[in-house]
């Protein structure tokens, strides 16, 4: 397996919470990769230790062999890390290009050669056009965030993130809210994307859909890695079961 | 008509802030009395160091409480050095005051920039508290609490600027160079990035901005500026003491631009001006004074986010509107008519 991203012994404490425990696995490039777990797993605190918007107590993180543990946030992204927010975030008053366009300027240029998804060729203009287009965002262009749907707001929002030409995407619970077609329908947008070159963790509460995506799931429990394997495996895995099943109605 | 009398937008603010330089010096025309005269140079001394402030408090969302000790800085850094400990020319001394008054900024930066919001505000609060103890203590350099007298007017050649009406001159250019290079550094990508700090900091710097910098940059930027209308303070009055640097002066640059309105360039000068003339109408109402400023301030927090110059282009814009509004209710009526 040639991984992209490496964690090693993870770990995070607020206080009395241990919110993330020494966490260790790898993803494989060019794979899509599912996080799961019930509320309070920690996963989100652990999507904020790999971008550094929190400093990890422990462990270690390689992006392709480097180390990024210890950069701050925007050279995490600009290494070609992304993600996404559970709680939806873009930039309020600017418009759907210019968030866009805003994160292609400070992402800076296009500079991951073996990639080749929507968004990554051309000049800033032209491939802010072509990722709006993809996502199907272009008589949103000038739209504010706030004027948007549900739906054209998450989409526009892994545009941004998409817009820093990443080699590794996390995107953290972007189906909430959706339905199961708008689901699969920007999970059809991802495998696009994971055609060009594009490595992607996953994160939902959704298993139906994340059992089905998935080619291959990491489990959390109260900070720790409580199981990892193919969707047969954590399907059957009696631990997973038990913690679904006592945490989840 | 504008766009095509001054076609670019760095004509447009060298006009713009020209003008208002021009204003401060031809109202002294219309005023010609030596105590307004005094109140224009003041308000012109405030314009300097709160216009750069506008950016950190205004276009980037931090508001900072210690600038008071930043002007105090940059007028004791000229006293000390053109009478009380050195006599160097106050031309030699202003630029020094303002490395000194950078080079402090810049190093407390790192510190203050852990922390966000009010935290940040507590943070500069304290820093000027700091500063004006040192202005009290250490008196080598202040002359303590009784300060430091005999700070000199600058002079060009034979030509002293040491009438208020000369001294005021020197003050506009300021202003103008003041007003033209928070436009210059506001416009494009700083600007940019001002704005994604004030929306969302996070998100910015998840998004490749190196946030920490650009705060860093505006920070020492606005310090830079209080600094040197420190040291054109310290000259205007010719004599300095602690009291003129205390937390009041952090608190009022606050005021003038969230009066004024903050995220604009203009607002902090519509701030100081308006305050100038409101602290004169209501002198002589004793405490009141102070309760009808407290009135206002809750006033325009309450009702006009975007402060004065916000409200005053609100105006602009409906006038306007009403304008086109009944332009096209006079051509429909032609067009009926026909
Ligand atoms: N900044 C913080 N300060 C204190 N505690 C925190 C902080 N962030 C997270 N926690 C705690 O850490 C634990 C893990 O939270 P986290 O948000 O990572 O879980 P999650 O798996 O993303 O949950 P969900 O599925 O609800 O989004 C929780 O107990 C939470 O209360
Ligand atoms: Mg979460």
């Amino acid at each position: 397996m040639d991984p992209i991203l490496e964690i090693r012994d993870l770990s995070k404490r607020f206080g009395g919470v241990e919110a993330v425990k020494a966490v260790s696995f790898d993803v494989p490039r060019g794979s899509l990769v599912g996080l799961i777990g019930p509320n309070g797993a920690g996963k989100t605190t652990f999507v904020n230790l790999v971008s550094k918007h929190e400093s990890p107590d422990t462990g270690s993180v390689l992006l392709d062999k480097r180390p990024i543990h210890r950069l701050p946030s925007f050279k995490v992204a600009r290494a070609g890390l992304a993600r996404t927010y559970q709680k939806n975030r873009l930039f309020f008053e600017e418009s759907v290009s210019e968030n866009i366009r805003t994160a292609m300027i400070w992402g800076g240029a296009a500079k991951h050669q073996d990639l080749s998804y929507p968004g990554l060729k051309g000049k800033e203009e032209e491939r802010t056009a072509e990722l709006m287009e993809f996502f199907a965002l272009t008589a949103q262009r000038d739209a504010l965030p706030s004027g948007l749907s549900h739906l054209h707001r998450r989409r526009a929002e892994v545009a941004q993130a998409l817009a820093l030409a990443p080699k590794l995407l996390m995107l953290d619970e972007p189906f909430a809210g959706f339905s199961r077609e708008e689901a699969f329908d920007l999970i059809d947008h991802l495998k696009v994307c994971q055609k060009g070159g594009l490595t992607m963790l996953l994160i939902d509460h959704n298993m139906e859909v994340m059992l089905e995506v998935c080619e291959y799931l990491f489990v959390m429990h109260h900070g720790a890695l409580l199981a990892s394997g193919t969707s047969a495996e954590v399907r059957a895995n009696p631990e997973v079961i038990n913690v679904y099943l006592g945490a989840e109605t | 008509m504008i766009e095509s009398l001054l076609p670019t937008r760095s004509a447009r603010a060298i006009v713009g802030w020209s003008i208002v330089a021009a204003i401060l010096v031809l109202l002294w025309v219309l005023v010609d009395n030596n105590y307004y005269l005094r109140l224009l140079i003041s308000a012109g001394i405030a314009m300097i160091g709160v216009i750069p402030f506008g950016l950190l408090m205004g276009h980037m969302g931090y508001m900072a409480m210690g600038q008071g000790g930043f002007i105090g800085v940059g007028a004791y850094v000229v006293g000390c050095l053109t009478v009380q400990r050195f006599e160097i020319d106050i031309w030699a001394a202003l630029p020094i005051a303002i490395m000194v008054v950078g080079a402090l900024a810049y190093a407390f930066s790192f510190a203050l920039f852990r922390l966000r919001g009010y935290h940040f505000s507590i943070g500069t609060l304290a820093l000027g508290q700091l500063l004006y103890l040192a202005f009290d203590s250490w008196e080598w350099a202040t002359g303590g609490p009784h300060g430091t007298s005999g700070i000199p007017r600058p002079a060009i050649g034979e030509f002293v600027f040491a009438t208020n009406s000369r001294f005021l001159i020197i003050v506009s250019v300021f202003v103008f160079l003041a007003g033209f290079t928070s436009w210059w550094l506001a416009r494009g990508h700083v600007g940019r990035a001002l704005n994604a700090i004030r929306q969302d900091e996070d998100l910015a710097g998840a998004r490749g901005l190196d946030v920490l910098r650009y705060k860093q940059l505006i920070f020492t930027f606005a310090a830079v500026w209080a600094g040197l209308a420190g040291g054109l303070y310290g000259s205007m009055q010719i004599s300095i003491d602690p009291s003129s640097f205390t937390i009041w002066g952090s608190f009022q640059y606050v005021i003038y631009v969230i009066i004024g309105g903050a995220g604009t360039l203009l607002g902090p000068v519509i701030g100081v001006i308006f305050i100038t003339v409101l602290d004169q109408l209501i002198a002589d109402v004793g405490v009141w004074n102070q309760m009808i400023l407290g009135a206002l301030i809750v006033i325009t927090v309450l009702f006009f986010r975007g402060g004065l110059w916000g409200g005053i282009r609100m105006l602009w814009a409906l006038a306007l509107k009403n304008r086109s509004a009944d332009r096209s209710a006079v051509s429909t009526q032609a067009g009926a008519a026909e």
